[in-house]
């Protein structure tokens, strides 16, 4: 081999084999005192041998006095525009971002997507915010300091993060142009780290009346839209849902939304919302489904229809993610109702209407449907003190056995691909 | 199609440069001139460290902790036109603090270790094939060297400056860390 294509495959090597830690040392810097500049001087004073570089402080003090000026003139020349009692919003914002996990941020852009201001929403995401410089440098840089940030502060973990992009800009083309590039580029800071995160994008058309409402729930308007959508087109929710809706975190509002179809027709307000990832920490839609199956031992063979939505369920004054499962079973046009723990996959609610027919094998499937057992004791050896408390709520109570059978049955495609148009066959069946 | 990495000598002039004036602006107390300092030399740091330690995870870790130092001592930089040397030398120092001589060569021989147990690479250790053979082929002051000239293009006189090492030694070793490698190559091909 060539000495020049050598020099060239190390050189490739080590460049592919280079991380991207540019998010890490950026929010590190942010955190870090820089030394005194006049350590510098000083160290020039006490060594008076030592070759004095002149040239070097002629050109800082001129850099500096050069910023100064900049800086002065941007501020007298610079138009501002009072908007509201406190807000200043600069003439050359073209487009808000909104950024939310818990830490709220607004990113405030000109048509060059420049950060020219960028706010913190919330206290959590002014510890976030401090020391970063953010105003001036362009929006990739700015997203992939804000995403270290909340990683070393510790709002972003290894495998369950949620974000919520909001983004108000001029026109619809520049929107859904934004919402894909910051999509992609928050993902990529994901990956690149190793860490797993769901995003919901969305336009938001921020006026008057949405700010306020924001501002009186204490939320981010990116967070008051999406509850706003969610209210307005999921039927399981109305306004008096709102308060409970706002008070959700993130990621349980992204997974309710993750679970509803999304048809992209013209007038759906989530038509034009750009989502990716899986909603980590929770157990899937498809999981819950085959959990329950087995643990009310239902061929999967022998579901006509299915629909797995997650909503809020209270207990003992404490919120908790539940899937409301609906099965419809061939030959049958009853729907049955069941819940299961978002999170651990237990099933915390049974319908004791569903009845006990025995299916042979010229329905299209191999096994029995059985109903439940009433009384929890039958078949759930052993519970803990929790599971006890639930049962008081419940109409029947499964065990452990749900997790045992975990792996008896495998879905098949049919019930895998219905798993994304259960809407749809709501409406062929009924 | 060639695709050639190694850099000319205007732009490793416009390279120093850059760097120089991003420094600056970082010793203005404006941090997000080290993203760009990171996106201009993040190979040349990574590679040096890589280079003496070997250890993916633990040179990720000096080149963070060189990059927070630079900018932790952005003030104290005297432009010489040679900032790169200034970096290398706030990496090295980061180096001999964090891991002793034995510590190093042990991390070389665990990621050997590794790879023949299992056939495979472990988490955090190299997973790009060359480079790995690359770096159990060659000796450290070896490795540095290659790495200073090839990845980062330091001349053997600034090498040698920076490492306090004869000229001659400089280029000896460097020769010779050519020789090996391309020996090693062929080598794998016949073997093949």
């Amino acid at each position: 081999m060539k000495k020049r294509d050598l020099k060239n495959r190390i050189t490739e090597a080590f460049k592919a084999e280079s991380p991207d830690l540019s998010a890490r040392i950026l929010a590190s810097c942010s955190k870090e005192p820089q030394l005194p500049a006049s350590a510098f001087e000083m160290q020039l004073d006490e060594s008076p041998m030592k070759r004095l570089n002149y040239n070097v402080i002629f050109k800082r003090v001129v850099a500096c006095a050069i910023c100064l000026v900049l800086f002065i003139s941007g501020l007298s020349i610079g138009l501002l525009i009072p908007n509201g009692d406190n807000n200043i919003v600069r003439s050359d914002v073209e487009t808000f971002v909104y950024l939310d996990v818990n830490p709220s941020i607004e990113l405030r852009m000109d048509d060059e997507n420049n950060v020219v201001e960028c706010l913190a929403g919330n206290g959590d995401a002014e510890a976030i915010l401090l020391g970063l410089k953010l105003e001036g440098v362009d929006m990739n840089t700015a997203l992939t300091a804000i995403v270290g940030a909340m990683y070393v502060n510790g709002y972003l973990v290894e495998n369950s993060n949620s974000i919520l992009i909001s983004v108000d800009a001029k026109d619809d083309e520049t929107t859904e142009s934004l919402l894909a590039d910051i999509t992609n580029k928050i993902n990529t800071v994901f990956e690149k780290n190793s860490l797993e995160c769901s995003i919901i994008a969305q336009s938001v058309d921020v006026d008057d009346e949405l700010e306020q409402r924001a501002l009186k729930s204490g939320v981010s308007v990116g967070k008051m839209h999406l509850v706003d959508k969610m209210v307005g087109k999921m039927d399981e929710f109305n306004s008096e849902d709102a308060s409970e809706l706002v008070d959700m975190s993130i990621k349980e509002l992204n997974l309710i939304y993750s679970t509803r179809p999304h048809k992209g027709e013209e007038d759906d307000p989530f038509g034009k919302d750009v989502s990716s990832g899986d909603v980590s920490g929770f157990v899937n839609q498809k999981d819950a489904l085959t959990l329950l199956l087995t643990a009310i031992e239902v061929n999967q063979n022998c579901v006509k229809w299915y629909r797995v939505q997650a909503k809020p369920q209270h207990q003992n004054g404490n919120r908790q993610m539940v899937y409301k499962v609906s099965i419809r079973l061939k030959d049958d046009t009853a729907t049955y109702e069941f819940e299961v723990d978002c999170q651990t996959g237990e099933v915390v609610k049974i319908d004791t209407d569903m009845p006990n027919i025995n299916f042979s094998d010229g329905h299209g499937g191999a096994s029995q449907i059985e109903t439940t057992p009433n009384s929890p004791e039958q078949n759930a050896p052993s519970h803990d003190k929790k599971q006890d408390e639930r049962q008081d709520d419940t109409e029947g109570s499964l065990g452990d056995s749900s997790q045992e059978n975990q792996n008896d049955i495998a879905l098949g495609d049919n019930l895998g691909k219905e798993d994304s148009n259960d809407y749809s066959k709501t409406e062929k069946s009924d | 199609m060639l695709i050639v990495y190694t850099l000319t000598e205007e732009e490793l002039r416009n390279r120093d440069d850059k760097a120089e004036e991003l420094i600056f602006r970082m010793s203005c107390g404006e941090v997000l001139a080290m993203g760009e300092l990171y996106e201009l030399i993040e190979t040349d740091v990574y590679a040096y460290a890589l280079s003496k330690i070997v250890r993916k995870e633990d040179a990720e870790d000096i080149t963070h902790d060189t990059f927070v130092q630079v900018w932790k001592n952005a003030t104290q930089y005297k432009p010489m036109g040679k900032p790169l040397a200034w970096i290398f030398t706030i990496e090295m120092n980061l180096i001999r603090r964090q891991f002793n001589k034995s510590q190093r060569f042990t991390s070389i021989d665990e990621s050997i270790e590794v790879e023949s147990d299992n056939g495979e690479f472990a988490e955090g250790v190299i997973n790009n094939e060359f480079l790995r053979q690359m770096l159990s082929t060659l000796s450290e002051e070896e490795r540095e060297i290659i790495t200073l000239h090839i990845v980062s293009g330091l001349k053997h006189r600034e090498i040698s400056k920076l490492l306090a090492k004869p000229l001659s030694t400089v280029l000896s070793k460097y020769n010779r860390a050519i020789k090996k490698l391309q020996m090693h190559i062929k080598e794998g091909r016949s073997s093949k």
